[in-house]
């Protein structure tokens, strides 16, 4: 009976260190993940056009603070952010959204503010609303966590235009004052160097 | 276990169950009397409340949960009763000193007083229960004690959140659930039971061990809420996303959200369903945000072509919440919140008996807000002034076996001439 009561004690306490530990844990980076795709579709359906990369900045982000070796909880903050980062995006009147005309500089960048506003009136998001806020301009101001997705989000825009080689390289010859930390971290997770036709492609 | 704000008229009742709990359990015999070093007893009581000042708040209510019962069971049985009821009184006004100085967790006086009448209460209850019924096997003893102990929390607790509930809300939404308390007790007699080992085979040195799965407990308890609470995150965030696009939707989204799970509840659908409905209400018009502004906001008639861009929205809204799964039961009524019972809604044109009732909840108080607005800025349409309440409701009426179910209409306007606004 003793031994019963002992055993049963022991499984009850691992059954509740491992929903603690491992089920609860992985139920939330699920659930987080979800909603961000969620707020991604309302983006994607607001801008159809936004081009917006979604999950590869994501990736990416996450691979480069890997690479720079920030501690994993920052790791995570920027990887939410990377999802959240277009989120004000809704505060762009619909018909600038959509126009033929590109957007003014400073249309675009009042997404950032007001993605960062919202993402301050959710507690549990709070602490990553700077991400949010510098997720578009490089501020060496800030430490490299924050000078991550602006390299990232400049990288898969050059790339989108003129292909991942030229991005890089445009990014390692400085172009956009960019963290060479961060834009040897991407080349690292990119690859590393290009081949012959492809260097000459870029230098021409 | 429960913290609430209560009223005058409880404290009276409260002190005079204390009294006769308190004089039952001194009255009883205890089935065995034990000889116990007051060291044994001084362990139990510090293990007990060290649990104590471990509180964890349980979900989105203003319940916080502690797991010092398995201690007190067993104090229960080593101890006269008095020792167990002093013990306990003792325990929660030094817990609520300690934290109050140390971790600035904020007790209110009235709820403190509350609070310490119903652990007298429960502890002399259970202490009487386990003395009376219980015999001199230590296993039936504890598990007499706890069920008593929580049958006792959760008759306070109903008692509690009863009188000081505001119109409208249900007692049971501050209370956990069946399951989660099956679960919850049979741990804490788990435990409870290795205590009682531990102290049999006068292994002393262990009893500070059991505060590991109490720990454990509560971590796991803390994390369950930090998922509640990102759903509720979610919904705010979506909420965010939805009042920076379209400022309308202030106000409206929470008062059609507040009708919504009224009327589902006079419907007869459960509590937990009425509060799917209460968010699904909130989200409903989420799918706006794919929606030009200037096309919502338009101070005349919409032509065709515009029509049929804001009717996509309810579309949009479901596949906006789609990748969420804890959004999984609400995705349909979202869709078809717009659907008619006579076929003509959209986007499927659905027919009556296709149409969740949930859909048809959100149709109505939707549809209602709509013509009454609130009154304030933002809060009306733009092409048309607001309708007083019995001419909205006259149009409900109307529309009543065409546009709307006709039970829906029947429980909404019953909700609203009782007050419901």
């Amino acid at each position: 009976m003793t031994l019963w009561i002992v055993a049963i004690c022991a499984a009850s306490t691992l059954v509740l260190w491992l929903y603690t530990h491992v089920y609860l844990p992985r139920l939330m980076a699920e659930r987080y993940k979800q909603s961000f795709r969620s707020f991604s579709k309302a983006i994607d359906l607001r801008w159809p056009g936004s081009g917006v990369q979604g999950e590869r900045v994501v990736q990416l982000a996450g691979a480069v603070a890997r690479q720079l070796r920030l501690p994993s909880r920052t790791r995570q903050d920027l990887e939410m952010a990377a999802w959240l980062q277009d989120i004000g995006l809704c505060a762009v009147p619909y018909q600038i959204l959509n126009s033929d005309q590109p957007m003014s500089a400073g249309e675009f960048d009042s997404h950032c503010e007001a993605g960062a506003a919202m993402i301050e009136q959710v507690p549990s998001l709070r602490h990553i609303a700077d991400y949010v806020r510098w997720h578009e301009k490089d501020n060496d101001a800030l430490g490299p966590a924050y000078r991550i997705l602006p390299a990232v989000n400049e990288f898969w825009k050059l790339a989108a235009e003129r292909g991942e080689p030229f991005a890089l390289e445009a990014m390692a010859l400085n172009r956009g004052g960019f963290e060479q930390a961060v834009v040897q971290a991407i080349r690292a997770e990119w690859g590393g160097d290009f081949s012959d036709a492809e260097r000459e492609l870029i230098e021409s | 276990m429960a913290r609430s704000r209560p009223d005058a008229g409880i404290f009276g009742t409260l002190t005079v169950l204390a009294a006769v709990l308190v004089a039952g359990s001194l009255i009883v015999p205890r089935p065995v009397n034990l000889e116990m070093s007051p060291w044994v007893i001084g362990l139990l009581i510090a293990c007990a409340l060290l649990a104590e000042m471990m509180p964890v708040r349980l979900g989105q209510s203003a319940f916080r949960i502690t797991v010092a019962l398995p201690f007190l069971a067993v104090l229960a049985f080593l101890a006269p009763a008095w020792v167990v009821v002093s013990a306990e009184a003792a325990i929660q006004l030094v817990a609520a000193s300690l934290l109050t100085a140390f971790f600035r967790v904020r007790t209110q006086r009235p709820l403190l007083i509350a609070n310490l009448l119903m652990t007298v209460c429960m502890a002399a209850g259970a202490a009487w229960s386990a003395n009376a019924f219980a015999r001199t096997d230590p296993f039936t003893f504890i598990a007499v004690f706890e069920a008593a102990y929580i049958v006792l929390n959760l008759v306070g607790l109903a008692g509690l959140s009863r009188a000081t509930a505001r119109p409208g809300d249900r007692a049971s939404r501050a209370l956990p659930g069946l399951a989660f308390l099956a679960l919850l007790t049979a741990f804490q007699f788990t435990l409870a039971a290795g205590l009682m080992v531990v102290v049999w085979s006068s292994s002393w040195w262990a009893l500070p061990l059991a505060l590991y799965p109490v720990f454990l407990l509560r971590l796991a308890l803390a994390r369950r809420a930090a998922a509640e609470d990102q759903y509720h995150e979610t919904i705010v965030a979506l909420m965010l996303m939805l009042q920076r696009a379209h400022p309308y939707t202030h106000g409206h989204l929470e008062r059609v959200s507040r009708l919504a799970e009224r009327v589902a509840l006079r419907l007869g659908l459960g509590a937990k369903r009425a509060r799917m409905v209460r968010d699904a209400a909130i989200l409903h018009d989420v799918g706006k945000i794919a929606i030009d502004e200037r096309i919502l906001d338009k101070p005349a008639k919409l032509t065709t072509e515009e029509m049929d861009h804001v009717r996509k929205h309810s579309a949009f809204g479901a596949e906006i919440l789609a990748p969420c799964r804890h959004f999984r039961d609400m995705v349909p009524w979202i869709r078809h919140h717009h659907e008619r019972i006579d076929g003509n809604g959209y986007p499927d044109r659905l027919p009556d008996q296709k149409i969740p009732i949930e859909s048809k909840i959100i149709a109505v108080t939707d549809a209602f807000d709509a013509m009454v607005g609130s009154g304030a800025a933002g809060g009306r349409r733009t092409y048309r002034d607001p309708m007083d309440v019995p001419s909205a409701l006259a149009e409900l009426q109307a529309c009543s076996g065409t546009q709307f179910d006709s039970a829906v209409v029947s429980a909404f306007e019953e909700t609203v001439l009782e007050g419901g606004l």
